[in-house]
């Protein structure tokens, strides 16, 4: 319809009118050039690469079809990496939706002038870079001697020598913690946003009803929330799938590889054993994964939204 | 001709020769950049030179280089680099003493250079760097601990034998053990018995290797089947996990630094360690035990003939020109003269250069002890013990992928040190690795590489020996 | 059941306050370290307001670690980025949101970029920079960034595009505006501040990058995350000082911009993914 309404009001015949017709692909060239270019092609690239055995020592590259990504997939340190991922990002994503959720209904329940300041507040962790915010921790972090266990040490009075960082077990919460920090503010705000849409008078027919509290919570508010938190859930599971930053500069990846993620070993293999072919099979198989968790998510919003 | 040869700059004579050149250097260290910059100036006043420093660790140096020689390309025109990488950079490096030769320099990697490290930088007979850090392991131990006569009173009752800087492995474990348990200092709120580094990334692997190489170890049999994964490599981790407890607890996972400025508060009496410690410790500036330190070789295995010691030679340094730089000629003339015995004696005679000699002008220079003047003692025992480790010491693999195959049995042996895997299964593991990463390096290659390497150790009289796998 | 809302609403009020602390505690503790004297690091119990402060740490800072150069590189790219993502990003918005140019395919596309994982781009982008000299290059990293800033751009400004009422573009269409005349002197302006928002954005993301430039870049243009990276594996073991003041100094633009546009945060956060 707008289509025709600017065709209609304009002059100078053919050629300006399929100078007009043509003005929008003219205006997403630009975009859709170096979307091609720094995304779309280097992805294809990557493709061909992985199907060769190269590295960059000798730039010597031999066809090997799909043996890196058997080689991938029968890697056991890949695998580690891929339990490492979950075991961090699964307990971080529950703990951030939990805090996160409470957080906002808890914040919704402030009144005045006082809620933005307490939401500012709360959110300020949200805008450090994931690397400064591992900074800060890994200094916290040090053992006997940094000011997490200098807290703890007063309060137990006692002198406390916690392995945050030195522990294969504790390591990866040591990071998650870091990781829950950082992003749960995230997570608050956009369940605020969320709950800012739903209406008012939801609750006031809701109340007509008979229900309040945690009644009106489960059977009203929740559902009309539910699109709001399968979006921000699979938001957070698709990022913490890439995680690198915070694992990199807080452990890099030790004790071992306790807290080495999928990324950091790609970025080792491709960059430090200089063996690209291989790397490049294993983005693929990322990407592969995280496309995957894309489409279930897609397909979960897609329902949520038809109940609501 | 007669003007020439009067104005004092250069060798050709012209002083803006390289005006307006800037050169990159990649010193790895702050404290190599402090040593080569005491000369930055007369580097400028001589060629014209400007001098930059950079300084990156040597993990992230090694991945540079080896990511920008790839491309053909080099951001740096002169390059520090440790003599595993040696095979590797060799392919980018220009040979030294040629481009010396066409500018009429000569660069110190002769006679002077202690025999140990004549040809440690030379690949198939070409000199690929110049020697710039050299130095051994060492214990260095607190000696108030040692003296104490109620240390030694408890130790000799419980061990049976005297309280000295431990000889052998089985003893330095006895010894963590009791100054773990003991209050050593007196005045209580001691850390651990000793201290290791066995961070991930080299290092668990030197600490490693400094047990292994003692058991009678060597990379690769005649076959290159790896050797690491015999009865010497179990015993040198076995010895590793029997002495953890009496480490600090982040001993895997914190840095060379951090841990020995434990040493330096006086937290543990003992620390195998390098010789930069040794350097660091008498400097009030960063040690607390100053005067109160002592250096002895680092434990080994007893054999019928005493005590066989094989001290890592580890952090060893070169200073190479890569092929790709855009000033090689300058870098060279700035190379020459930062490496000339004088040159090198003056920051080998810097304390706070950090800097071990790689050469016997320096180790004889009799103003070398001049740096520990309060402490005469140590200097003879520094000086001493580096002599001794010169023929002592166990080389770096030096075969091409050295690297990749440290690195590959680190981790392995990082593992087993943290607890997540089973000693014996982390080697085998490490061993396979390594058959892996020979074969895609190519076997016949890697095969005649290794007996080239495998001769000269035999020369230095390093040969496996697996019956010292089963000494105490 | 008065007293039980009371109850609870105390403990809403400890739980909120309780996460504000944990919130803020290292943020306060990260500012306090960078000043204090390094005899004060290990202070047992935690010293949050030294005695005597100093500067020393930001001073070495610039002075021995080249922060200022650090920060003129992430200033240099974060920007040039942003600009760059705007330019384009806006023309192919608008075209998505009012012609619906490249239909349901475009934005789907769009979507699947801003989750794709940045590592996977990383190896074949090197090997491309690397046979082209794009590596350690200014422009080199304001391209690269495209990859992960651009999808964002399109999205969040494809959300806000669709939100603006084309009535009022098409009146001034119809008062003899050219289309594009409309957009300059219409849609742009009531669109600024979301356009601001996305901007917003696009320079934090930019920003806070550390993979990218961790491979792509070089001492010419290393930026400010880098930074991080040299502190910590320095000779000298963790320089708490100078770590901390490195953090400080690089979470400022983020707050700085974060307060200039505080109302506009939580709407441009949740822009698009409700779409």
């Amino acid at each position: 319809m707008t289509g025709a309404l600017v065709a209609r009001r304009t002059s100078g015949g053919l050629a300006a009118s399929r100078m007009r017709r043509v003005r929008p692909f003219l205006f997403i060239a630009p975009a859709l050039l170096v979307s091609l270019g720094v995304i779309a092609f280097p992805l294809l690239y990557s493709i061909r690469v992985s199907l060769y055995d190269y590295t960059l020592q000798t730039g010597v590259a031999r066809f090997v079809g799909m043996a890196n990504y058997v080689d991938a997939l029968r890697d056991p340190r890949f695998q580690t990496s891929w339990l490492v991922t979950m075991r961090i990002a699964l307990p971080a994503l529950a703990i951030e939706f939990a805090a996160g959720l409470g957080l906002a209904l808890s914040v919704q329940t402030v009144r005045g002038p006082t809620r933005p300041l307490v939401a500012s507040l709360l959110a300020a962790p949200v805008l450090v870079p994931g690397a400064a915010a591992a900074m800060a921790y890994a200094m916290m972090y040090v053992e006997r001697y940094g000011v997490a266990d200098a807290l703890l040490a007063a309060v137990v009075r006692r002198p406390v020598d916690i392995a945050w960082l030195s522990s294969a077990s504790l390591a990866p919460w040591s990071v998650i913690l870091v990781e829950v920090w950082n992003k749960t503010s995230f997570v608050m705000l956009f369940l605020l946003a969320g709950l800012a849409v739903i209406p008012g008078d939801v609750y006031d027919a809701a109340g007509v009803d008979g229900a309040t509290g945690w009644g009106a919570f489960r059977h009203v508010t929740l559902p009309l929330l539910l699109p709001t938190i399968v979006a921000v859930l699979a938001l957070r599971l698709i990022d913490l799938l890439k995680m690198f930053d915070i694992p990199f500069l807080l452990t890099g990846g030790g004790p071992g590889t306790a807290t080495e993620p999928v990324s950091m070993y790609i970025v080792e293999t491709g960059f430090k054993s200089l063996r690209v072919g291989l790397g490049a099979a294993q983005s693929w198989l990322l990407v592969a994964a995280v496309a995957g968790f894309l489409f279930c998510a897609l397909q979960l919003l897609r329902s949520t939204r038809g109940v609501a | 001709m007669l003007a020439a040869t009067m104005l004092p700059q250069g060798v050709h004579g012209a002083p803006s020769r390289f005006e307006g050149v800037t050169l990159q250097v990649s010193a790895i260290e702050p404290s190599y950049a402090y040593a080569m910059r005491k000369f930055a100036d007369e580097i400028q006043t001589k060629y014209g030179i400007r001098v930059q420093f950079d300084t990156v660790t040597l993990e992230q140096s090694f991945q540079r280089d080896m990511l920008e020689f790839s491309g053909g390309r080099a951001s740096h025109d002169i390059v520090l680099f440790l003599p595993s990488a040696l095979p590797d950079y060799s392919r980018s490096l220009e040979p030294v003493v040629p481009l010396a030769k066409q500018y009429d320099l000569t660069v110190n990697v002769g006679n002077d250079v202690l025999p140990t490290y004549r040809t440690y930088y030379t690949w198939d007979n070409v000199a690929y760097g110049v020697p710039f850090d050299c130095g051994g392991r060492f214990l260095a131990y607190n000696q108030a601990a040692f003296t104490r006569p109620e240390n030694r009173q408890a130790f000799k009752a419980k061990y049976g034998y005297e309280l000295i800087p431990p000889q052998t492995w089985a003893q330095y474990r006895d010894t963590a053990e009791f100054f773990a348990t003991t209050d050593w200092t007196g005045r209580g709120g001691t850390r651990a018995g000793t201290i290791e580094v066995w961070r991930r990334g080299l290092w668990a692997w030197v600490w490693w290797l400094d047990r292994f190489a003692a058991y009678g170890g060597v990379y690769f049999d005649s076959q290159m089947r790896p050797l690491i994964n015999s009865r010497a490599g179990l015993r040198a981790l076995e010895n590793m996990l029997a002495v953890k407890k009496y480490l600090p607890s982040d001993a895997a996972t914190s840095t060379n630094p951090a841990l020995r400025a434990l040493f330096m508060r006086g937290e543990a009496p003992m620390f195998t360690t390098w010789g930069s410690t040794a350097e660091i410790a008498q400097d009030r500036s960063a040690s607390g035990i100053v005067g109160n330190i002592s250096l002895a070789l680092i434990p080994g295995v007893k054999t019928s003939e005493g005590v066989s010691r094989r001290p890592v030679f580890g952090a060893g340094w070169a200073a190479g020109i890569p092929k790709y730089g855009a000033h090689k000629d300058a870098a060279i003339h700035a190379l020459a003269l930062l490496t000339d015995a004088a040159h090198q004696t003056a920051m080998d005679e810097d304390p706070k250069a950090l800097m071990k000699p790689c050469r016997i002008s320096s180790l004889r220079d009799p103003g070398y002890p001049r740096k520990w003047a309060n402490y005469p003692g140590y200097a003879h025992q520094y000086i001493d013990l580096s002599l001794k480790n010169g023929e002592l010491g166990m080389p770096d693999l030096q075969i091409p992928g050295a690297v990749e195959y440290i690195t590959a049995a680190d981790l392995q042996i990082n593992l087993a040190v943290t607890g997540q895997k089973d000693p014996r299964q982390a080697l085998d593991d490490a061993a396979t690795e390594w058959t892996k990463i020979t074969d895609r390096l190519g076997r016949p290659q890697q095969q005649r590489l290794w007996s080239i390497q495998n001769t000269g150790l035999k020369r230095l009289g390093i040969t496996y020996r697996p019956e010292l796998a089963s000494a105490p | 059941m008065k007293r039980r809302k009371r109850v609870a609403a105390g403990l809403i009020a400890a739980a909120l306050a309780g996460a504000v602390g944990f919130s803020l505690l290292p943020i306060a503790w990260v500012l306090s370290t960078s000043v204090k004297l390094p005899r004060d690091f290990y202070a047992s119990p935690p010293m949050w307001i030294p005695p005597h402060p100093t500067f020393a740490h930001y001073t070495a800072l610039f002075s021995d670690y080249n922060a200022g150069d650090y920060y003129r590189n992430t200033l240099i790219v974060a920007l040039g980025n942003t600009l760059l993502m705007l330019v384009i990003g806006i023309p192919a918005a608008y075209a998505v949101a009012r012609y619906r140019v490249g239909g349901v395919a475009l934005p789907f596309w769009m979507l699947v970029q801003r989750m794709l994982p940045p590592v996977a781009g990383l190896i074949p982008l090197f090997l491309i920079f690397q046979r082209f000299r794009f590596i350690d290059t200014y422009g080199g990293l304001i391209l690269a960034y495209g990859a992960f800033n651009l999808p964002v751009a399109v999205w969040m400004l494809i959300g806000f595009f669709r939100e603006f009422p084309e009535d009022l573009q098409d009146a001034a269409m119809v008062d003899g505006c050219s289309e594009l005349g409309a957009i300059r002197r219409i849609l742009l302006p009531l669109l600024a501040p979301a356009i601001a928002v996305v901007a917003l954005f696009l320079f934090t993301f930019a920003w806070n990058e550390l993979l990218f430039p961790l491979i792509l870049s070089g001492t010419s243009t290393k930026p400010i995350m880098l930074l991080f990276v040299s502190l910590l594996q320095s000779p000298t073991g963790l320089l708490f000082g100078e770590a901390a003041g490195a953090v400080a100094i690089s979470i400022i633009p983020a707050y700085s911009l974060a307060l200039f546009f505080q109302r506009y945060l939580v709407r441009g956060l949740t822009q698009g993914a409700l779409r």
